[in-house]
Order: C-alpha cells, then structure tokens, then sequence
C-alpha cells in the first residue's frame, strides 16, 4: 500500500534552536537541494523571515528519502511559524502531520516555546521525536537538558537523539527514526474528499496558492471543489507537489501533501484550516479544527503624506492578497487625517506589516498607539467590541467593560522569580503557580491582560531575566476590569489619536509619562503647547512645551537669496514630516510616545 | 525720502583678505600671487557684459544707481586697480547722478591717503568691518585689527570728509558677555556713523568656527542669551535714535539706508561681477564659480564663469518677495503684491495670517504686513509657513 511509504511530519523548536538549519540538511541528505542551491533557510522566503531568523508563513517541501531498509520514502516536512501571533497557523501546520521532530538546544535547553508547541503537537495527536540539537557547542549541557526533555515528554534517554544541524551529525539517524517511529497516514483514496488547507500564498501569475493535505479521497486536476466554509466552488486548474519548485501532478491521493491553484485571486478566500470536497458526491463534514482567525490588536495606520492614501490602501490591498489575518477598514482621525484602522493577529504580526509597508511599498506611514479588543457592555444590555479607543462610549452609557486575557508561560533560571514576580505585579498579572523543569528551570504561569502585554512588556522580562527568560502564551478569554479612556489634549484640543484605555489604578502615572515623553518629542515652536492628559474633563498630569524664544537668522548673504530661501526650504521639509493639529505642529514619533515611554528613565 | 530706489544695482567681488576670519564664510583667499590676472578678468567679465547687453532685457537702458564693492576686502586694493575697475564700468553702462557707491574697508588696510582717494574716485559711501571694540574678542574673532585702530579708521574716513559710514559689529561670540557687547555696540554708536549693521553670529557650514562647535571646542549662546542680547541690541538702538530697517541693519535716517542692499531685499535688479558674485535680473538668480583659479582660467578661454542658474517661477517670486519683505522693517507692501501677483495677500495666507496676527507676531501698518518686534525674534519659523505645500 503507497500509504506505507509515505510520512509527514514537522519541526518544532523555540526561536533559534535551529530548526530552519536542520531543515536544511534534512533537504541535503535527501538530495533534495544540492549543498550549491542551499542559501541558508532555504524555507523562509522572504527577506524578513531570513533577517528576523523566524518564520512568518508555513511552508512545506517534499522529500525522497531511501532508507536502510532499500525502501524509498516520501517525506513531506511541513514547516510551521514560530511565533505566538501565529499559533493558529501553527495548529494547522501540525493538523496536517503525523510526527514531529521536537528540536531542543543543548546549550539553551527547554524554553517556553518548546513547551506550547510541543503541547499543542500532543493536541494534534502527534508522535514526537526527541532531538537535542547542538551537542557539538562547548557550552552544551547534554546531561542537564537530556533530563527536561525526559521530564517534559517522559520518554526514555535513549530515544532522544543527538544531533548538530550544523556539523551534520545525527541527521541520517533522524531520517531513519522518522521511517521507524512517526505513523504512515491513514485514509481511504476511494473514500469521499476530505483535504485540509493548511496555508496559502499569494503568487502575482498564478493568485493564490492552496497548500493543503489529503485526508481522504482522491484530488484529480480539473476536479470541481468547494470549501467548507466559504461554499466557494472552483476547477482544481492545477494540482502539484512541493519540492524547491512546484511540480504538477495529475492526483493527489489521501495521505499526500501538495497545492492547489484555483484560480482564486487572493487568500482571503483560501482560509487556513479550512475543508475541501469535491463538489460532487461531497465529504458529509469538514475535519475539525477550523476557525475564524481574529485580530487581537489593532492600531491606525497612516501615511504621512496625506496624498499617499490611495496608495496606502494599495499597499495593504496587495498584502492581504498574501496575508489574510490581515484587516483594514477606512477611518479618519481629527490628527492625523485619512487612515486605515489594521487589525492584527498580535504585535509581531503588526511589526511585520509595518514594516513590509515601508520597506516593500515605500511609504512612509504612521502607526497609532496598539490597543487590544475591549467589550463593553452596555446600560442597555448590548455589548459592543472596541478596538479603537476614540470609539469609547459615554461613562455614563456603560454598564462594565471586559479585557483579553493570556495565559503566559515563563520559564526562566530560578534567580530570576523574585524579578518576574515584580514584572507580573506591574503588568497587573495573576500569578497561578510556578514548577521546575528542572533545578535551573522554572515554569512560572500568569494570567495577563493582553493590553499589558503590548507595551514594552518583552524588553523588561529581558531585562528583567538578563535575556535567560522565555516566553510564550495563548489567549485566555475575557474578564472585566475598570477601565477608563486617557486623553491627551494639545493646547485644550484633544488628539484622538493618541487617546488610550488604561486601568484606573495606572492612569495617573500614564497620564504623567505620556505627557512627560509628548514635551519631549515636541519641538518648540512660534507658541507655548500645553499637553495634558485628562480622564473625560478631569485634567490629571500637565507639561508644557515654551515657546520658541528666538529664531532669526542675522543675514540674508548678501545678494545670494537663493541661499536664505534653500535653508528654509529645508527647514520646511522637516515640518512637513510632522502633523499639524491646529496650530501646533506634531512630529510623528509623537503618536508612538507610549512606547517610547518606559525608556526615560527620569 | 527713503533712500530707496527700483534702479538696478552693481556689485564687485573682491576675493581678497589678508588673514581669513574664524566665523566668516564669504569667498575670499589670502594668497594674492593671481591679484593682477584676477583685475584682467573681472575687466574681462565687466566688458562681455558691457558688449552683450541684449544678453539681459533692458540691460542697454538701465541707470544703475548703486555700486557695492564686497568681499574679500576691497579695501586692499591699490588705487590703480581700482581706478581700472572704475573706468571700465564707466565705459560699459551708466550711472545716475547720485549713484551710492560702496566700499568695503577693514581697519588695517586703510589710512587717510587711501580715503582721499576714494573720496576722488567717487566713493561716497565706507562700510567698515569692525565687528568690535574688545581686542581680546578681535584677536578671538581672526581680525587684524584691534579697537583703537578701528576708532582711528572711523575718525580718519570722517575726516576724508565721508558723511555716510556704516560699520559692521558682531554679537553673541562664543566668549562674550552681554556687557562685552554693550560695551562694543556703544563705542561704536558713538562714533557717528550714519548706519550700523549689527549680526548675530552665524555658524556657517565650513567655516573654522563651525568645525570647533562640532567638535564641541566652542559652544553657541543658548537661544535664551540670544534673545537677550537681540532685544537689548534693538532697544539700545531705538533709545540712541536710529531706526532697525532690517533685521540686522540700523540707520540714524531713512536717508542713511543702504540703498544697494534694499535692492536685495526687494527684488530690484541687480548685476554682479566677481568669484561667487551673485545675479537677478529680471526673475532670473545666477552664480558666478566660487573659485578664484576656475574664474580666471574660464574668463580666459571665453567661457562663461556662471555655475548655477535659476529662472524663479511664480510660487518662488511670491515667497521670495514674502521672505525678503518680512525681514524688513516696513513689511510687505499689500497694494503692491496684490499687483503684481493678482492675489490678495491677506486672504491668501488667511489661516496662517491670522496665527500671526493673533499672537501679535505681525502687525498691519498703513498698508504694510510686518513683523513686530515679538515677530522679529522667529522670523525664520514665520517666514518657513509661507512655503507653498
């Protein structure tokens, strides 16, 4: 039976335990990619994924693999993002496989990364492979992290393999251990068409491409389909498999992994999770698992240059070809003009997008203070979903207001407690309980408002763990809180953009330091700026910006006039950059004073 | 009467210094080994002018009513040289009756036989670069000269007979008190001259001055000291009877204005000879090269010595006249602008307009919008928000 000879399985591994490199020389042994084509993480396309050292889109490469036994194999390794904003996706990416390989740093040990998505591979059923990866570092504790894992998995030490992706060694031993441990697929290729859409990709020739996995039945090309969710029917125009280029095929059976193109324009119609079946003679269910993917922190996005407009919401058309997470609606603000309100899955998710907006789409975009999704509950029993602040209610029409919470797992050397026991009282946590992995390991569990979580929390638990602390979480429902709206008034003029909800208890020292950081980043100007912030009329923390004293150059140089009328043009391209509420300019750091709040230190 | 005319103007760039100034960054060079080829070109691009005048439109009918020699100093030159520059000017255009002719003269090159000498060749008005009267600031400031010269030279070119001096004096230097300046700004008040012109120091770009304060060698006054010692500069003015015209320039009576650098300031033609002398005639701004060796060697293979060139179009002729206006005392002329550009000024600028006017940063006189005296103080920021988006 072809199912035998066929195994899919993924990766897991926290942020730099090097999960792209074993990737790579998994591809190498194979002979899948020769050692010339390898640039390093052949997986992550794009520029950011291979700066950042991350990866933002699931990918999944086919691999043919003869073992000892003289059998050859397929393998399809599928690999997953490696970050919290993408977990969703990450839960697809692990649906669509039979085993994992569980790649833990000998020098680094088990972090929390390790842990979630190792849970979340338990979840999906999988059988996992130990790997301890850079046993060939000096300063690798083979012993002490051979214990987390047998700890954390309860499986024997001699089932954890010993490897170093980057020296090569223990490679060939996986690709047999995955033959001999990680189940053959199961499903019937006659039964009805059950394939799960794991990822998708936006290609400018082809629109977009479904990466998917057969359950059950048989994908023939040209196939009439239809999703589950969508109820969108479509010609199956191309079916293939992924090795480095996609290779067409004329079927894809039950147990394989391979795309789909459709057709369909972008990937907001080929949802992650999603079933397909054929059209005629259809699965009678969608395999679990699917959801709506939700944004959980939005922000205000806009461009500078009022004229860029139009091409803002190009750019962001053209993004969420690729990127279906992605939300954006049109909104305006009194400051800052005509912008989009963007919806994100979490803040590195928002980095990304800011980013690629910049770096892709040459724009130059200002980016409101992040806020999560607040439901407020009203007076007269509708509740209503805010994602942004200067939406708020009336006081007086609001019943109570709920928050997001995570649960956040830590896991850090155990001199550290007493600082992230600080770090938890400052971010408003509930502390539920702390475990040890081990003597120099300890797992510390939280419950935090999402809302703490967005500013400037990573930077404190490095600072406050000297880097040796890791972190990961999921979202952990609603809980009510008392919530107030801070604004900050410029010369008695609120500027909506910089409005915020914050916890009562923290509203005066935020009010303090926004208005503290905002006198900094104004530059003074022909009048006194006053900024305050206020709760509704209640002015709570005043700074003030003077007035520019004096600014007259002596001479005009002679009869060079050009001269004198070149420095102010310059000096007038600088203003340009800033926004002009009334009569006050406002440079754009200014809208992301929140952030930079915490790093000023009187 | 004001003396100020819409006659077309003429200045000369004399390239020369003896020693080179820590804060100055006009072009000049203290090597003087290339003077004579240097008066054999500027003679040379004086007549091309003079034989081409269809070159510039009405160039051939114009009464130019002011000459300016600047620098540099002009002051080194020697009468023959200057004799020569005269006589070719004279041959190529013409002059009005009453024409302002200025020299630029720093105390340690002149003595009472050269003023008598410009006196005979028709120089009728001395500004004479003093900066100051403390000999330890001179020394500082790169000058050659120190205070009691500097009265000397004053007395000397009264004597001459020459009843319209101006000096020049500088304020806010790295090492001065405010006394220090008040000492200076006096002394040299009472010395009578007709016209003063008083700077705030400026550190340009390239300058010596300018590289220490990178360096963090020197340090400029904070923007608070120099309010200071503007404001108490133009109060002291005001109480000693001269009237500010211009943000650095003082008179004892409209009579006593520059004439030549009013035309600067109201978009008046003017025509320039010399290393990195500037032009505008007729809308049109242009460059000579600002370098002396280029200069001489293209005069000498016929080539043209201007190296930047710019036709003004309408939103730069309006915010040119908006900038220039503002810097004079008596403002933008409102009938005028509304004239010669069709659009009505105040309306034009209403919001910005009326930011200003509420403030009390401007004020409107007579006709005139013009800053008041708070305005004075950031005139730049002012000037800046009248650039078009």
């Amino acid at each position: 039976m072809y199912l035998d000879f066929i195994r899919n399985f993924c990766i897991i591994a926290h942020i730099d335990h090097g999960k792209s490199t074993l990737a790579d020389r998994l591809l190498e042994e194979t002979k899948t990619i020769s050692q010339r084509d390898l640039k390093a993480q052949v997986l992550d396309d794009m520029d950011l994924e291979r700066e950042r050292g991350i990866t933002i889109k699931s990918h999944a490469i086919r691999m043919n693999y003869t073992a000892n036994n003289k059998n050859t194999y397929i393998f399809n390794l599928i690999d997953t993002p490696g970050h919290v904003d993408f977990s969703y996706e990450v839960s697809r990416s692990l649906a669509a496989c039979e085993g994992a390989l569980l790649v833990v740093d000998a020098a680094q040990g088990v972090e929390a990364q390790t842990i979630s998505n190792l849970y979340m591979a338990i979840e999906n059923d999988l059988t996992i492979i130990p790997v301890l990866n850079k046993v060939d570092l000096p300063s690798a504790e083979v012993e002490n992290v051979t214990h987390q894992i047998i700890e954390l998995i309860g499986c024997e030490e001699d089932e954890i393999i010993h490897a170093s992706a980057k020296a090569g060694i223990g490679i060939k031993e996986i690709l047999e251990r995955v033959i001999e441990v990680i189940p053959a697929p199961k499903g019937d290729p006659e039964n009805k068409l059950q394939a799960l859409l794991f990822d998708s990709l936006f290609d400018s020739y082809r629109g977009a491409i479904a990466f998917i996995r057969v359950f059950n039945g048989t994908l023939k090309k040209n196939d009439l389909i239809k999703f589950f969710s969508t109820r969108q029917e479509h010609s199956a125009d191309e079916i293939g498999i992924l090795r480095l280029t996609r290779e067409p095929v004329k079927e894809l059976k039950a147990g394989e992994v391979g795309y789909l193109i459709t057709g369909v324009k972008d990937v907001r119609e080929t949802k992650v999770g999603d079933t397909l079946t054929h059209v005629r003679n259809p699965a009678s269910e969608a395999l679990a698992g699917y959801k709506e993917v939700k944004p959980m922190v939005y922000s205000g996005i806009y461009p500078i240059m009022s004229e860029d407009f139009e091409n803002l919401r190009d750019a962001l058309d053209k993004l969420t070809l690729n990127d279906s997470a992605l939300l954006y609606t049109p909104e305006s603000s009194k400051a800052l003009g005509f912008g989009f309100r963007c919806g994100f899955l979490g803040l590195l998710h928002m980095e990304i997008v800011q980013e690629r907006l910049e770096r892709e789409y040459n724009l130059s975009i200002i980016n409101t203070v992040p806020n999560v999704v607040y439901k407020v509950h009203l007076a007269n029993g509708e509740t209503m979903e805010l994602d942004n602040p200067t939406e708020m209610p009336n006081p007086g029409t609001i019943n109570y207001i709920e928050e997001p919470f995570i649960r956040a797992q830590i896991i850090t050397p155990p001199e550290y407690i007493g600082n992230i026991m600080r770090l938890g009282t400052e971010k408003r946590a509930e502390f539920l309980n702390t475990s040890y992995l081990d003597t120099n390991r300890a797992d510390m569990t939280f419950r935090f408002p999402l809302s703490e979580v967005i500013f400037e929390f990573y930077d404190k638990l490095k600072s406050y763990t000297k880097g040796y602390a890791s972190l990961d979480y999921e979202m952990d429902g609603y809980q009510q809180s008392t919530l107030i709206k801070l604004d900050i008034l410029i010369n008695g003029e609120p500027l909506d953009a910089l409005s915020t909800i914050v916890h009562r208890d923290k509203a005066y020292d935020w009010g303090r330091k926004m208005t503290r950081s905002l006198k900094k980043l104004i530059p003074r100007q022909m009048f006194e700026v006053a900024i305050q912030a206020a709760i509704g009329q209640k002015v709570i923390a005043r700074d003030t910006v003077r007035a520019l004293r004096k600014n007259v150059t002596a001479k005009c140089y002679g009869g060079d006039i050009s001269r004198k009328r070149k420095l102010l043009e310059k000096q007038k391209e600088g203003k340009k950059r800033m926004k002009q509420v009334g009569r006050v300019e406002i440079p754009q750091e200014a809208f992301l004073a929140v952030l930079a709040m915490d790093s000023d230190q009187d | 009467m004001k003396n100020i005319s819409n006659n077309p103007g003429l200045y000369i760039h004399i390239p020369f210094c003896d020693t080179k100034c820590g804060y100055c960054d006009f072009y000049s060079i203290t090597n003087h080994s290339s003077r004579s080829e240097f008066i054999e070109s500027l003679l040379k691009e004086i007549r091309f002018y003079g034989c081409n005048p269809a070159n510039l439109a009405g160039l051939n009918k114009s009464v130019f009513d002011t000459v300016y020699l600047g620098g540099g100093t002009p002051s080194l030159l020697t009468e023959f040289e200057l004799t020569l520059i005269f006589e070719e000017l004279n041959t190529f255009f013409t002059f009005s009756a009453n024409c302002e002719i200025t020299l630029e003269a720093n105390p340690g090159t002149v003595n009472k036989e050269k003023f008598q000498f410009y006196k005979n060749i028709g120089v009728n008005r001395l500004s004479i670069g003093i900066q100051s009267f403390k000999d330890d600031e001179l020394k500082y400031l790169g000058r050659i000269h120190d205070s009691a010269q500097a009265v000397k030279t004053v007395e000397e070119a009264q004597n001459a007979g020459f009843d319209n001096l101006s000096i020049d004096l500088i304020f806010a230097t790295p090492k001065q008190t405010l006394d220090d300046w008040l000492f200076s700004l006096n002394k040299g008040i009472a010395l009578n001259t007709q016209h003063i012109s008083a700077y705030n120091l400026i550190f340009e770009e390239g300058t010596p001055f300018y590289k220490k304060l990178i360096r963090g060698q020197i340090f400029d006054k904070s923007e608070q000291e120099q309010e200071r010692f503007y404001a108490e500069t133009m109060s002291v003015f005001a109480k000693s009877g001269f009237e500010q015209y211009e943000i650095s320039s003082y008179a004892r009576s409209d009579k006593y204005y520059s004439r030549h650098n009013y035309k600067y300031w109201d978009h008046t033609n003017y025509l320039s000879f010399g290393p990195s002398a500037h032009s505008f005639w007729d809308g049109k701004r242009w460059s000579n090269v600002r370098s002396l060796s280029a200069y001489i060697r293209d005069l000498k293979d016929a080539k043209s010595v201007v190296d930047f060139e710019e036709t003004l179009d309408r939103n730069t002729r309006i915010f040119e006249k908006i900038m220039l206006g503002l810097r004079t005392k008596k403002g933008i002329d409102l009938k005028k602008f509304e004239r010669e550009f069709n659009i009505p000024f105040l309306e034009s600028y209403a919001t910005n307009n009326k930011k200003l006017l509420d403030g009390a940063l401007v004020e409107i006189t007579d006709g005139y919008f013009h800053l008041t005296q708070k305005g004075i103080m950031i005139c730049d920021e002012i000037i800046a928000d009248f650039i078009p988006n």
